[in-house]
């Protein structure tokens, strides 16, 4: 045990040393640190990357004007240059909704890529409020409130990974630990079981007379 | 190999008849390939155990058409057997008509307190253009897929419909009523009367949003589910919270005991209770500051496990979650988890750190300490750990090795080896309106979508 001890507090020191000097790790050419400037913002990265060229002709076919998308009526008074200079550009940007009109599940234009990934480089600043609080916990009652929600971001695929997709490589809902104090929490909340699992599942092993086995 | 056959024969034929059915111009393709490898020694039988797993996930969309399939094929090289699984394989068409949403085969359904399925199914939603309601009706038989072992005690024989009338136009919220029957085994299991809501008051201070679902089952007359949530999220200071309450019941047996366990609603839950059950949970997010946030929660249970006997359950977890450089390139995370109940406690604490700080290089490694004392006088320190170390061969094609190493009760040392290869694509048939992206230009990114590590 004092081994793993060890272990442990030589693996959390290492991780904390590496993420406290982030700045400084090398970046050269086989080591190139991601630029922060397009990871850090994802609406702006999308905003960037939109193309009015490219976009023209489809638009133009759906009789959509420039006053459909940006305002022209706005007056920037703040006697700062460079902030008005900002503003301006926030307040011509027509916002994720315009953008999502079309390039969305329920698509009006049908040939609009759908992949979140096709304007948002990076996918962590889109996860909503809602998502950092117990999420994995009070999820079900939101889904089943409004799950049309859910699919507006996730594939199939992704419910299915946690609540049907059962291999014993990777971990996913439960710690590989979990197997042997399962019981504890079982009898804890014994409504969450069912979310995902069915009896047989317990009889596998349990009828056996065995502890372990499948799902290791 | 039958089985092997039928599914790759089921996926191809989808997709040839996706592909013949649709316009071949602005075809979008996008796919998750991952084999998966591990070679441990088996808990049981103590001889090498070699699993690999190979996942395929496809999405075709096509003038509004999307396809979906996901599968698994498993071979153990150790032991020698086989396994497939067939998760998804569903035709989408949103827009076959204005306002009418049809999805067609194996597919994830979810629509109420029914519960969640994989289900052979079709599902009709529609949502009438200017009406102020729509409706929904769904029905099929459900598919399950965990390994069984010893002979099944539960059939599998179900089927499951019902449907819901919903609002379209209400402002910032949702309601619907609907109906939910299953049957198994040739019998009726559920009957249940549901309605769910949610409602957002952008208004307010704290941007309050709640939810709530209920359902009553119109067969034993007894009321099955009800639960009401409130999430508040205040910008000053940066604090999240979340409020749940749940009452479950699912079914009213009275005092009789039902021997046969086809004809028991939730055969897992009436292993520790005859009743019902009640649940308050709370839980919160602080920023402390743009980078470092805690966070916590708690939930209480309470049922009646034998008549006259009821039981007390505690589930607790509080940490700190760290984004150096706030901008999820890094993830630290430490947890601190509770689990208290008439079977025993559990005292565990987790350590989680991801970095994607290079281009091509991932690294993530994670160590969970559960120290626990059961009911039956077992006590013990469990403890896991890995580290696992990727390369970004080419945009969307990953190489990773895992070392992951354990101790507990089974083994005074427990080392497995594990190799996985992911490899996303996306791919359009015609030239797109925006510039041409590579296969995954998103450089790995995507899994953060797809794996919740916050």
């Amino acid at each position: 045990m004092r081994g793993w001890t060890r272990v442990g507090m030589v693996l959390v020191v290492a991780a904390a040393i590496i993420s406290a000097c982030r700045q400084y790790l090398p970046s050269n050419r086989y080591l190139q640190v991601r630029q922060p400037s397009s990871a850090l913002q994802s609406t702006a990265d999308a905003r960037n990357k939109f193309n009015h060229a490219a976009h023209a002709p489809v638009l133009a076919a759906k009789d959509v004007t420039c006053i459909d998308c940006h305002r022209f009526d706005e007056l920037i008074d703040s006697g700062n240059e460079e902030m008005a200079r900002e503003l301006s550009a926030l307040g011509q940007y027509p916002g994720g909704v315009k953008c999502h009109f079309c390039h969305t599940g329920e698509s009006r234009v049908a040939k609009a890529p759908k992949a979140c990934t096709t304007c948002h480089q990076n996918l962590a600043p889109l996860i909503p409020e809602d998502h950092q609080v117990a999420w994995l916990k009070v999820h079900a009652g939101m889904a089943q409130a409004n799950p049309a929600r859910c699919e507006n971001c996730h594939s199939q695929a992704f419910c299915i990974d946690c609540h049907d997709r059962r291999d014993t490589i990777q971990t996913r809902v439960h710690e590989r630990n979990f197997l042997f104090f399962h019981s504890v929490e079982a009898r804890a909340n014994p409504m969450q079981c069912g979310s995902c699992h069915r009896k047989d599942f317990c009889d596998n092993c349990h009828q056996q007379g065995k502890v372990g086995g499948v799902g290791q | 190999m039958l089985r092997k056959r039928s599914i790759l024969l089921v996926t191809l034929g989808l997709w040839a008849g996706w592909l013949t059915c649709v316009p071949a111009n602005a075809a979008e393709v996008s796919g998750d390939l991952s084999l998966l490898g591990q070679v441990r020694q088996g808990d049981q039988s103590r001889e090498t155990e070699a699993p690999t797993d190979l996942y395929g996930n496809f999405i075709g969309s096509n003038h509004g058409a999307d396809l979906e399939t996901y599968f698994r094929l498993e071979r153990d090289f150790g032991l020698g057997h086989t396994q497939t699984d067939f998760y998804a394989g569903a035709l989408h068409l949103p827009s076959t008509n204005p306002g009418i949403d049809i999805t067609l085969g194996r597919q994830f359904l979810t629509l109420g307190p029914g519960g969640a399925f994989v289900a052979d199914a079709g599902k009709i939603r529609v949502d009438p253009a200017g009406a102020p309601v729509g409706f929904t009706v769904f029905g099929g038989q459900p598919r399950y897929f965990e390994p069984t072992v010893s002979s099944a005690s539960l059939s599998q024989d179900e089927q499951i419909f019902g449907g819901d009338v919903h609002t379209t136009h209400l402002k910032d919220g949702r309601l619907s009523l609907g109906y939910f029957e299953q049957h198994r085994d040739g019998r009726i299991l559920r009957q249940l009367a549901t309605a769910t809501g949610s409602q957002s008051f952008s208004q307010l201070p704290g941007l309050p949003h709640v939810y709530g679902s209920f359902a009553l089952d119109t067969g034993k007359h007894n009321i099955d589910q009800g639960t009401a949530g409130l999430d508040v999220f205040l910008s000053q200071p940066r604090l999240s919270l979340n409020f749940e309450s749940t009452y479950y019941k699912p079914q009213d047996q009275g005092g009789r005991v039902i021997a046969n366990q086809n004809l028991r609603q939730d055969p897992i839950f009436e292993l520790f209770s005859i009743s019902d059950m009640l649940q308050f949970r709370g839980g919160l997010r602080y920023m402390l500051s743009r980078s470092v946030s805690a966070f916590g929660d708690y939930s209480y249970q309470r049922y009646e496990a034998q008549e006259g006997h009821m039981v007390n359950g505690h589930i607790a977890s509080a940490g700190l979650l760290w984004l150096p450089g706030g901008d999820g390139l890094e993830v630290v995370r430490i947890e601190y988890y509770l689990f208290d109940s008439n079977g025993g406690n559990v005292n565990g604490g987790k350590i989680y750190y991801e970095s994607r700080v290079y281009d091509r290089i991932l690294f993530h490694t994670k160590i969970d300490v559960g120290s626990y004392t059961k009911v039956t006088n077992e006590h013990d320190t469990a403890v896991t750990g890995l580290l696992g170390l990727g390369y970004v061969v080419s945009p969307g094609l990953v190489w990773e090795v895992d070392f992951e190493g354990n101790r507990n009760k089974d083994f005074d040392d427990d080392f497995r080896f594990d190799f996985l290869i992911t490899y996303h694509f996306d791919y359009r048939s015609k030239k797109p309106a925006l510039p041409q992206r590579t296969a995954g230009t998103s450089e790995g990114w995507e899994t953060l979508g797809r794996r919740p590590v916050l």
